[in-house]
């Protein structure tokens, strides 16, 4: 009885031995990479000058602002998250899996009008189908076999992702266009240039925050 | 000196306090102030689809306004998804933190299971 028990408490202790080493480098989050903030950045500004330039190429003579003028601009954007985001994947496969918490989500819908903002966006959700419609071949939304997102990063970069597939379905789609009747013309109109770029340049900042704070956390002494 | 599970857990809670401290206060200043932008996108969109119904060369069509509503709440979704990043991030410094001082408080005992 006596080994026994002592037989038990070296094995707790090992045990607890184990975890403690196993816990003195504790992954819940990816390092900071330099590659993934310079690569959000140089997106953020390729996308600004894309949807600036067409903005202000509408209505003005012998400019073309159609979609077809900007879909080599597009694939290259789509090719350079794809690639962060594969870049994420691989950086993130340790970490704890990025779910937003039911406190944080109980908050929003706490605060003054926060339920009804909730409601106007489910009101506004599109049946299932029919959202956005990735135009490139190239759209990440799109491509099959494709990892599944378990760190934040690479859920902030299928987020940013998927601002730039409502952009070019924006630009895409004569009826956003409506410049002539029935609507054949594709463009982003000057007020829509600006209205896409609030939320998707938000979408980026979120990401590029993250980065930041990773930066500074691991800089601190 | 002699490891005592009391004694370790007291000082889990006094790093765990201070590498936490205020993490609560500082996301609800942060939520509300993205629901003012947020709300001030909204009043935009609106505006925007009412110049177009006035004339169709001002503003975008309800359409355009549809897609922007659906990005609106993406960037929201980015924004709780950064808090719940950065919430992480805190975590994992910590709990590097405590288990420093606790390697720093019992470094004798746990000097061979610690490098």
């Amino acid at each position: 009885m006596h080994i026994r028990g002592r037989a038990t408490r070296i094995g707790w202790l090992a045990t607890a031995g184990m975890l403690l080493a196993c816990t003195t480098k504790v992954v819940v989050v990816s390092p900071y990479d330099v590659a993934i903030d310079e690569g959000l950045q140089d997106f953020k500004q390729q996308l600004n000058l894309l949807v600036t330039d067409a903005g202000s190429k509408v209505g003005q003579a012998g400019q073309d602002a159609s979609f077809e003028a900007y879909k080599k601009s597009y694939a290259e954007l789509e090719v350079k998250l794809v690639l962060l985001r594969q870049r994420a994947v691989v950086l993130e496969t340790e970490d704890t899996k990025c779910d937003v918490s039911p406190k944080l989500k109980g908050l929003v819908a706490k605060l003054p009008n926060g339920d009804k903002v909730l409601q106007a966006f489910a009101a506004a959700a599109p049946p299932a189908g029919s959202a956005a419609v990735p135009v490139s071949p190239l759209a990440i939304g799109k491509q099959k076999g494709l990892a599944p997102a378990v760190g934040c990063m690479t859920h902030l970069i299928d987020n940013v992702a998927g601002q730039l597939t409502a952009i070019e379905t924006i630009h895409s789609d004569p009826r956003h266009c409506a410049m002539d009747n029935p609507p054949t013309m594709t463009c982003l109109r000057p007020a829509t240039a600006l209205g896409v770029l609030a939320p998707a340049n938000d979408s980026i900042d979120a990401a590029l925050l993250v980065q930041i704070y990773k930066k500074q956390t691991e800089q601190s002494p | 000196m002699s490891l005592h599970v009391d004694d370790v857990f007291k000082k889990m809670l006094e790093a765990a306090a201070r590498a936490f401290g205020a993490e609560w206060n500082h996301v609800s200043k942060f939520v509300p102030a993205e629901l003012k932008k947020l709300s001030i996108q909204l009043v935009d969109i609106s505006e925007n689809v009412t110049k177009f119904e006035l004339n169709p060369a001002d503003g975008y069509p309800p359409i355009t306004g549809q897609v922007l509503l659906q990005m609106q709440q993406r960037a929201l979704e980015a924004t709780l998804t950064a808090v719940t990043a950065l919430t992480l991030i805190t975590i994992q410094t910590a709990i590097e933190d405590i288990l420093e001082i606790v390697k720093e408080t019992f470094a004798g005992v746990l000097k061979a299971i610690i490098p």
